[in-house]
Parts: C-alpha cells; structure tokens; sequence
C-alpha cells in the first residue's frame, strides 16, 4: 500500500517533467523522472536495474542511533529526500549534526505535519508543541530545521523565536539569548543615533 | 525564504576592506544565518530597528539580511551603503540634495541595487543617471517623477538599462516625444511606464512606445494632450492590464472604440475627467473588455444612462471596483448597478446627485460584500442609508460621508454594531456630536477618523475615542472649537500610534495640549493652524517628545516666535515640511532654522513681517541646497538679490510666490 503511495508520488513529478512546462528545480528529482520514463519505455536487464525507493528510511544521529521512518515523512527535509532519491539509495542516512533527541523531536513534527488532514490548521498544536519545549532544545531544532533544509520546521521555529522576542525590548533580548551587550558606548550611542536620525524603516 | 541560505553566507565574517570581525557570544547560540531566519519573521520597522541594538551578532544579522532602506540625509549614505552590503531596493525620496556626484557614489557602492527611488531629486542630471545605470546591472526600476532637472538626456542615459522593466517619468515636464522614444527603443522589457503629466509628448510618442514595448502592463498616460490615435496604438499592447488616462481631453468616444477590441488582459481602466467621453464610449469600453476589474469613469459627463449601466452586467463576474463621481444618478440607477455586478468590492458615488436612501438600500441589498463605499457630498442621505449599510454590508471598511449633513448618532450606532471592521470614516461637515463619538469608540480597529467641521464635538467624545481607539493613526479635528486640552491628554494617553493630527482652528488649545501631545513617539504630521495661544514653549515640548516629527504647520501661530524655531532647529532633526507663515520671527531665529535642520525641504514664509530682507538673504542662503520648495510673498521677488534666486533655482528649488494681503485672523 505504501509503496504504492510513494511510487505515485514520484510519477507524478516525472508528468510535469515531461510536459516540460518548467525546469526540475531538484537534479534529484531528474534522476527520479529519467528513472521512471526509463523503466516504462524499455526493457531492463535485472542486474542494471536501479534499486526501487524504499518504504521506510532509515536515519543516524549524531550519537549513530538509528530511527525508521516512512518515506513521506522523511521527505520533508530536503537532504533526506536528496539522500533517497538521488538513487545511491544512501541508507540509512546519516544526520551527523543532528542529536538523537532533536531528531526524534524533528520527527514528531513531520509525523504530525503529514498526519494533518487537507486544509487543517496546524497552528495551536505547532505553538503548543514548541512551547513545551526549554529554550536549548528549541534553538537546536531551529538548528537542526536550517541544516537539514525542511522549510516547514524551519519557518515554524523561526516565527515562534521571532514572535517571543519582537514585543521585547533590547535588555529582554539579550537576557533571552543570555548573552552581553559587546558593544563600546560610543557604538551604542551612533547606533542609537542612527536609528533616529540616519534611515527610515 | 530558501532554507538554502548556509550556502550563500561567507564562510568567515569579514568586512569589505578584508578585516576579520570578532566572534561574539550571540554565534555560540545561533548562527547568524538563523538570526537572518529569525529576523526575516519580524515585520515591524521599529522591532528591526531595535534589533540592531542587541549585539554585534544581531548587526551582522541585520546588515547581511537588508535588502531595502530609505535614508533621510546625504551625509550618512556612505557609512550606510558599507555596512549594508546586500541592498537590492533604495530610497533617496527623502533625502536632499542628491545630485550626480551623490548618486555616483551611491551606484559605486551599491552595485546589487534593483529599485531606485529619486522622486523629487531636482538636481539629478544625466550624469548621475549614466553613472547609476553603468554601476548596476540589475537595475530594474527607477522612478524618477517630479525632478525637474530630467529631460531627454536624462531618458537617453537611463534608455541605457536594458533591462529596466519600470519606469516613472511623472511630471518630469521637459521630457518630450524624442526622450520616449530613447526610452521605448532603449528597453524593449519595459512593463511599468508612467508619464503622467509630460504634456510635451503626443501621439507620436505613444506610437513608437506601443510598437517597440509589447511587453507593457502598466500605463499611465494622464493629462497628456494625447488624441484617439494614442488609443489606436495602445490598443495594439496585448498585455495591458492598467491603463490610466485621467484628464485626458483631446480623447473621446471614437478613441474608446478603438480600446475595445475584446481584450482578456485589461484589469483596470481610470477614464475620469475625460470631458469628451460620453456613455457611448464607457459602453463599449465595458463590451469589448470583458475581464474589467476597475472602472473610474469619475467626472465625465453628468447623465448616467441606463444602457450603459445595465451593459456593465458584461463584467460581472470580474468588476469589483466602480467609481462614478460627480454623476446625475436617477432612481434606478444604483438598482441597475447592484443588478450588474453583485461582486462589488468600492463603490465611488462622491459629489453624485440625485442618490437617495432608497437608492442606497437598493444597491447594498445586493451588493453585500462592500467594503469601501464613498457618499461624500450626497447631501439627501439620512440615517436610513446607514441602516441599510449596516444590516447588509457587515464587510464595511471604509465609508466616506463628507458633507452628508443629515446623518446622526442613531445611524452611526447601528454602523459602529454592525460592521466591526471599520477602519476609516469621514464625518466632515456632518455635524455630528459627542454621542456618535461613543458608539463609533466600539470599532475597535478604527484607524482614520474625520471629524473637520463638527462644531459639536467636545472633549467627551474624545475621550469615548481616546479609550478604545487604540489602532488610530489618522485623526483630523479642524475647526473642531470645543476641543480643548483634556480632550487631546485623552487622545495621548489612548491612542499611542497616531501619526497625523489635523488641530487648526482649536483655539482653545494651549501649551498644556501641546505638552501633552509630546508623549506621542509616532506622530509625523501636525497641523497647528491659528492656534494663537500656543507659544514657544509648547512647541519645544513637541520637537523634544514626538521623535517622527516630518511635517509642522504653524500658520497664524501669532505666539511662536523664534524661540519655537530654535527648539525646532536643535530637537526637530527630521523635519521636512514646515509652514511658519505670519508667525512672529525674526531673521535670526529662520536662519538658525533653515541652517540647522539637514533634511527640511519643504518651507512656507509668507508674511514674516519681522524678517528682513538680510534676514531673509541669509537664511535662504544658509538653506541652499536643501530646499526644494518655498513658498514667499511675491513682493520679495524684486526686493532679494538675484544671485540669490539664480543660486536656489541651480540648486533645484521651485519658488511660489503669492500675493496675499496682510490680515490678522482671530
């Protein structure tokens, strides 16, 4: 059932690519087409066939633990689905700057993310499941977001960060992120000054 | 936003002379290409500009991640343009004195740029343009109305661009068919063009335009003296979606014909003040473009037919804005328009005869999804039409009711219950009371509030608004005589981000309002007309305290004498526009003024009785370079040196003079 979910999930993209109506913006996801217009328009000896696309990935953290997943939730990061589809069939993939718990948090978002029916709103359970988290572990999945290219938990990090720290002001900032002001007086005070007076906006 | 981000980011920070720049504590928690993620999700102009505040991480993140900025003065630009080394969009409408050496300087530093602004720059000349379009090869639009300086040189250096896609040349008065046409061959991308205003470019202009930019969507061609040909050609732009033709009089219905050729692109049409269009070329206009969204046909012709208001049914599925200013509307009228486009979004009856309560029932019975509707000036209506408003348009945003002097509380009540989207109403000249400002308070997004002329308003009804009103930023009080000080610590104390404040003519107010008034960090334009008992003082306290303070109006302030204009001159550093005219000053206090203050541009002296001709001869030479407009009495014109007027005009400042007797008001 699920191969054939993820089987058609990729034909689909190969029937764009082949109207041509606009470039592939992913060479993995050429390869993936070449692929399929390959397999349906001649025969294949069995040794050069490709290997098929997996129903689950396999991911390694940082400390090589392993986490099984299904293909459409891991493709929600781009270097996952760079891995898998680029046919080496690269598995399991590693995230080597990824800890196991990030990771596992990562994954329960994806998992919800993929879950959610057509049109749901996602927002409070996105704010709740960020609130819950302390403040190093939601900086490192805001990381994590950035390194493995998934946009979806990268935007949602990202706007949650921002959203605390807009109605602060600039000592509340920098107590948030606990770190010192390392600028001179004299550097703070152009600043200051700048904003004022130097540009709108 | 791309998660790709990492890749573009330099490995090591380094400055653009090549030094290292220190690690900081910030990078060891996040990275600054998340601060740029993070930043790139705060909207607000001010959370960005206290960002920067933070740390040095927090700049970086800042400088790597600006992509457009608005400078207010010359002198900053070079330490601006270092540190931002990524600026795709710039603004230089405000600041002065941009000439060619400036915005050389600017293209050399800035060479990603993709959108300039240079409105107002009356000094620019071709040689800045040439440098500017030599520096950026993205260049994409420049937008170069109202400089006085540009003509057809101008046009043949930045015809250099070809890749330029936008293009605004308005009232640059000297450009003329052979400058277009350096333009339209120049930039065969081109799709934005505006030229309203050149009144030197015709027919001809027009038609080497259409022939060598098929690409155009955007064209505004206002005020020329363009004829039916002009049409013929445009008509031939496949992919013209807005075309602006305000006042154009050599045009009629015949040209309107020639634009009806069953186009699917046109969006938008602006035909008013149009004097020789008739209902015939409207109708056809509407049958031959069929995917119409907009229509201004405002101040063409006074009788509205029925035979073109019913052939509007053509756009129905599409239309949503219509404009019929200054028109004679029957009974029937707004019935056949509700009729013919249910889909209507704005509806523009302003200055409209002839429309009744029942006419305004009939069209909002069926025009539901309004949300912008215009009466001003329709004199018949009463409360019943806003009943009518109300119970049917829940979607009301903005509705204009200048003049409609009829109207009461009553009605307002049930608009404040029923439409709790309002954000705009004009209530001019309506005469409404204290009672209607406590139940419009219930609107809790209200942003522009009109009440000029409404004699009864006092200070109760301010203070209705000034407790719920929190999003106001536009409140315009003008003759408002009851309004007192109270009524103006109300409005400080409520609303916090007001921008514009009309007070003209509140002769009760007095220092102590003023000083009030000073809490008001956002507030950019006031307007203190005839305010006799407001002095030197109350304007020191709202140069010190309201920080955006860009334009001032002091006329009549018969108390402010050269002590406001010092405080002015040391606290009101972004001051742009300021009118001073029979104020009491002296010479010395303008010159300190016009010397001090690096971005005002903007003056109106008339009648500085206490200034003397060497007053005036000094501080306008003091000011030269800056001022790009100044308002004097004509007498002046023969009495101050010419080499003084020959030096403000090279520097490209535009002199009105007026003749205006000396009369003490109030």
């Amino acid at each position: 059932m699920d191969m054939e979910d993820d089987t058609v999930q990729v034909r689909e993209n190969s029937a764009e690519d082949t109207e041509m109506l606009e470039l592939p913006k992913d060479p993995a996801e050429v390869k993936a087409s070449e692929f399929i217009k390959g397999e349906s328009s001649k025969e294949i000896p069995v040794e050069s066939q490709q290997p098929e696309l997996p129903e689950n990935v396999v991911l390694q953290s940082l400390e090589k633990e392993e986490f099984i997943i299904k293909l459409a939730v891991g493709q929600q990061s781009e270097i996952i689905k760079n891995a898998i589809l680029d046919g080496r069939g690269e598995n399991p993939v590693p995230l080597l700057n990824v800890s196991a718990p990030i990771l596992a948090k990562a994954i329960e978002f994806w998992k919800r993310h993929i879950d959610a029916a057509e049109g749901e709103d996602l927002t409070e359970w996105d704010k709740a499941f960020l609130g819950d988290l302390s403040q190093e572990v939601l900086f490192e999945l805001a990381a994590a977001a950035n390194y493995m290219e998934s946009k979806s938990l990268l935007d949602c990090t990202c706007k949650f960060i921002a959203d605390i720290i807009k109605e602060m002001k600039v000592e509340e900032v920098r107590d948030y992120f606990g770190i010192e002001c390392d600028f001179t007086e004299e550097e703070e005070r152009k600043m200051r000054e700048d904003n004022a007076w130097a540009f709108e906006q | 936003m791309s998660a790709n981000r990492s890749t573009e980011l330099p490995t090591e920070m380094r400055t653009r002379d090549g030094r290292m720049l220190p690690s900081d504590a910030i990078t060891t928690v996040l990275s600054v290409d998340l601060l740029i993620q993070i930043l790139d999700r705060i909207r607000d102009p001010r959370d960005r500009k206290s960002w920067r505040l933070v740390s040095r991480g927090f700049l970086r993140a800042e400088s790597l991640h600006r992509r457009e900025l608005r400078p207010l003065r010359r002198e900053t630009l070079p330490a601006l343009l270092r540190r931002y080394v990524a600026l795709e969009r710039l603004d230089l409408s405000a600041c002065p004195s941009i000439d060619d050496a400036c915005l050389a300087a600017v293209a050399a530093a800035a060479e990603g740029l993709k959108v300039v602004c240079l409105a107002r720059a009356n000094r620019l000349g071709w040689r800045g343009l040439e440098a500017l379009v030599a520096a950026c090869p993205r260049l994409d639009t420049v937008d170069l109305s109202h400089s006085v300086g540009v003509g057809d040189r101008e046009a043949a250096a930045l015809a250099e661009a070809k890749g330029l896609r936008e293009i605004r040349l308005d009232k640059c008065l000297a450009i003329t068919d052979v400058g277009l046409a350096k333009v339209a061959v120049g930039c065969p991308g081109l799709e934005r063009l505006g030229i309203k205003w050149c009144l030197e470019i015709s027919d001809i202009g027009i038609e080497l335009l259409a022939k060598k930019c098929p690409e155009i969507k955007f064209l505004d061609i206002s005020y020329l003296k363009v004829t039916n040909e002009s049409l013929r050609s445009i008509s031939s732009l496949e992919k013209l979606e807005d075309l602006y033709m305000v006042g154009c009089s050599f045009v009629d219905d015949e040209g309107l014909q020639l634009l009806s050729n069953g186009s699917k692109s046109l969006q938008c049409i602006d035909v008013s003040r149009c004097d020789n269009v008739s209902s015939r070329g409207l109708t056809s206009l509407v049958e031959g473009n069929q995917c119409l969204q907009k229509i201004n046909a405002g101040d063409c012709f006074p009788d509205l037919e029925s035979s073109f208001l019913s052939k509007l049914s053509c756009v129905k599925n599409t239309l949503t804005v219509l404009k019929l200013d200054g028109f004679q509307v029957s009974s029937s009228s707004l019935r056949v328009i509700g009729g013919s486009c249910k889909n209507l979004v704005e509806i523009g009856l302003s200055k409209c005869t002839g429309v009744t309560d029942e006419s305004i029932s009939e069209l909002v019975a069926i025009c539901v999804d309004l949300r912008t509707v215009d009466l001003t000036c329709c004199h018949h209506l009463t409360d019943n039409a806003l009943y009518s408003i109300a119970d049917n348009c829940k979607r009301v945003e903005s509705l204009l009711l200048e003049s409609c002097s009829l109207i009461t509380e009553k009605g307002l009540e049930r608009i404040a219950t029923c439409c709790s989207n309002l954000k705009e109403i004009d209530l001019t000249d309506c005469g409404v009371n204290d009672t209607a400002l406590k139940f419009l308070s219930a609107c809790s997004e209200l942003t522009t509030l009109k009440l000029g002329l409404c004699s009864d308003i006092s200070d109760n009804g301010l203070a209705h608004i000034g407790s719920n009103c929190g999003e106001l930023l536009e409140l315009d009080l003008y003759r408002c005589g009851r309004v007192t000080d109270e009524g103006l610590a109300a409005i400080a104390s409520g609303c916090k981000r007001l921008r514009r404040l009309n007070l003209c003519y509140c002769t009760q107010i007095t220092d102590n309002g003023l000083n009030n008034l000073s809490c008001l960090e956002e507030l950019s334009d006031i307007e203190l007309r005839g305010l006799a008992r407001i002095t030197s003082s109350g304007i020191t306290a709202v140069a010190i305290g309201c920080k955006s303070l860009v334009e001032l109006d002091l006329k009549r302030c018969y108390s402010v004498d050269d002590a406001g204009l010092w405080a002015l001159a040391r606290y009101a550093l972004n001051l742009r526009q300021l009118t001073i005219s029979y104020c009491p000053v002296t010479g010395l206090g303008l010159c300190n003024l016009l010397g001090s203050l690096r971005c005002l541009q903007d003056v109106k002296l008339v009648h500085l009785s206490w200034v003397s001709i060497e007053g005036f001869e000094l501080a306008l030479r003091a000011s030269c370079g800056k001022l790009k407009k100044l308002k004097l009495l004509s007498g002046l014109r023969d009495v101050l040196s010419s080499e003084l007027l020959q030096m403000l005009q090279t520097h490209g400042c535009r002199i009105r003079w007026v003749n205006k007797p000396l009369v003490f008001k109030g």
